[in-house]
């Protein structure tokens, strides 16, 4: 990256949104000092986000207060009467904390996978001669939990694997595509502490833009 | 979490009714504020209906939490009571309709002043290019209950799994992880200096630093980013190089 283009993107950093994470991790003071710092940089300038700030502060400070009303317990009493006793259920499908953060941590992750593809391919970087099953990108996420790497086969297809030593991700479904290619992934358990999956890509699929990839959470 | 409601969690885990009343209690407060953001919005006077709706929402939140996550049931529950008050009624939905509407509105507007002004318009600027009142901007933002990075839920499905936050730019995702890996002086001097559009000498005052250092370690600091990013661009060269 040029020097123009990094103090461009730097620029730009501080135009970026903050996430629902982001504010949230700020609103509980559970940030290091340099993403705290980049972080009310973007907040001095942005309405909308400091706005989101504001609510979260005040729902802290409901909760933290605690203000409960002769009516609300008599409220709480008759909708628990309504609906009867409920045990509490182990973690559901479909609508459970737990999808919803392995959803987004897988997610996270794919994005940054996917950009650091992008960007190792953006400049058609597949071109020329590649020894068989020589390996041509690897990435791992910052915390080691997914990695994933590209080898080139003897007959010029390209395998991507994936693997995980999070088995909270078995059987996560992967829309994967790239070029033409469009496959569906499970990954599935290859170890007791493992799960995986791999795509083969043919070179024929692989015409035109490699660095066009995407992954997607089914 | 506190051990108090930790303990909670665990007697409701258990059957324990006297628990899930507490919990409920407990949280009641967040859907007297979540209810009273969007009669706000709407113009209404009386919220009683909401927060009874908002109350059997935070009902569904407590059965289906699961405590062993790393998510807050602040965070996990506002959905569903959100849910539950919009899709009440057709009064509801069509409120929460009209308010993702001018959320889309406003994204779009400041979406496209930031590009514009290189910078981010203020809410007088927003409301001038979409022709809202800045209450009405400020109770949209207020009663949809979003952040503006992710997507804005459909109209159709305000489930909790249809929050997943957006994705940034990869280059921003790059950048934001490069300057999380230069020390806290040199990433202070980064930030001060193109985020917040400090001067060299400004940035020394608030360090306690000269305005040449500030300008060295601006100068070392790109130089590690460029570096950072450059290994990121081409990791299969390093790997040659590090083996030779």
């Amino acid at each position: 990256m040029k020097t123009d283009d990094l103090e461009n993107e730097l620029r730009n950093l501080k135009l970026v949104h903050l996430t629902e994470g982001e504010l949230v991790a700020y609103c509980d003071q559970k940030l290091d000092p340099i993403r705290r710092a980049r972080i009310e940089a973007h907040l001095k300038q942005c309405f909308i986000c400091e706005r989101q700030l504001l609510l979260l502060r005040e729902e802290n400070a409901v909760l933290s207060q605690g203000v409960i009303t002769a009516e609300d317990v008599a409220l709480v009493e008759q909708l628990i009467e309504q609906t009867g006793p409920t045990q509490k259920l182990p973690a559901q499908p479909a609508e459970t904390a737990t999808e919803i953060t392995e959803r987004e941590r897988l997610g996270d992750y794919l994005r940054q996978l996917i950009a650091s593809w992008r960007i190792c391919f953006g400049q058609g970087a597949l071109r020329g001669e590649r020894d068989q099953g020589e390996e041509v990108w690897r990435w791992q996420s910052e915390d080691g939990k997914l990695q994933a790497y590209a080898t080139m086969e003897k007959n010029a297809d390209l395998t991507i694997h994936f693997s995980a030593n999070e088995m909270d991700f078995e059987g996560a479904r992967l829309h994967f595509r790239l070029g033409a290619l469009s496959e569906e992934l499970t990954l599935q358990q290859i170890s007791e502490i493992e799960v995986g999956a791999q795509v083969s890509v043919p070179w024929q699929y692989r015409q035109g833009n490699i660095a066009d990839i995407t992954i997607e959470i089914a | 979490m506190t051990e108090e409601e930790l303990s909670l969690w665990e007697r409701y885990g258990r059957g324990d009714e006297a628990a899930r009343k507490e919990l409920l209690l407990s949280y009641l407060p967040l859907v007297e504020v979540l209810s009273k953001r969007i009669a706000r919005a709407a113009g209404w006077t009386n919220r009683e209906d909401l927060k009874h709706d908002g109350v059997i929402g935070l009902m569904k939140a407590v059965k289906k939490f699961d405590v062993g996550r790393q998510v807050s049931f602040k965070t996990f529950a506002k959905p569903y009571i959100l849910g539950a008050i919009f899709d009440s009624s057709d009064l509801t939905r069509d409120l929460a309709r009209r308010q993702e509407e001018i959320c889309r509105r406003v994204r779009d507007a400041e979406a496209e002043l930031t590009k514009s002004l290189q910078r981010n318009p203020t809410i007088e600027e927003v409301a001038r290019k979409t022709g809202l009142a800045i209450e009405q901007i400020e109770n949209a933002i207020d009663a949809m209950g979003i952040a503006f990075a992710g997507p804005l839920p459909d109209a159709q499905d305000r489930s909790a799994t249809n929050r997943v936050e957006a994705a940034q730019t990869e280059t921003t995702i790059l950048v934001q992880d490069a300057i999380s890996k230069l020390n806290e002086r040199e990433a202070l001097v980064i930030i001060c200096y193109y985020l917040e559009d400090q001067s060299a000498q400004e940035i020394a005052d608030r360090l306690g630093l000269t305005a040449s250092n500030v300008t060295k370690i601006r100068q070392r600091a790109l130089h590690k980013l460029r570096e950072l990013l450059s290994d990121k661009r081409r990791p299969r060269d390093e790997d040659r190089r590090s083996g030779e």
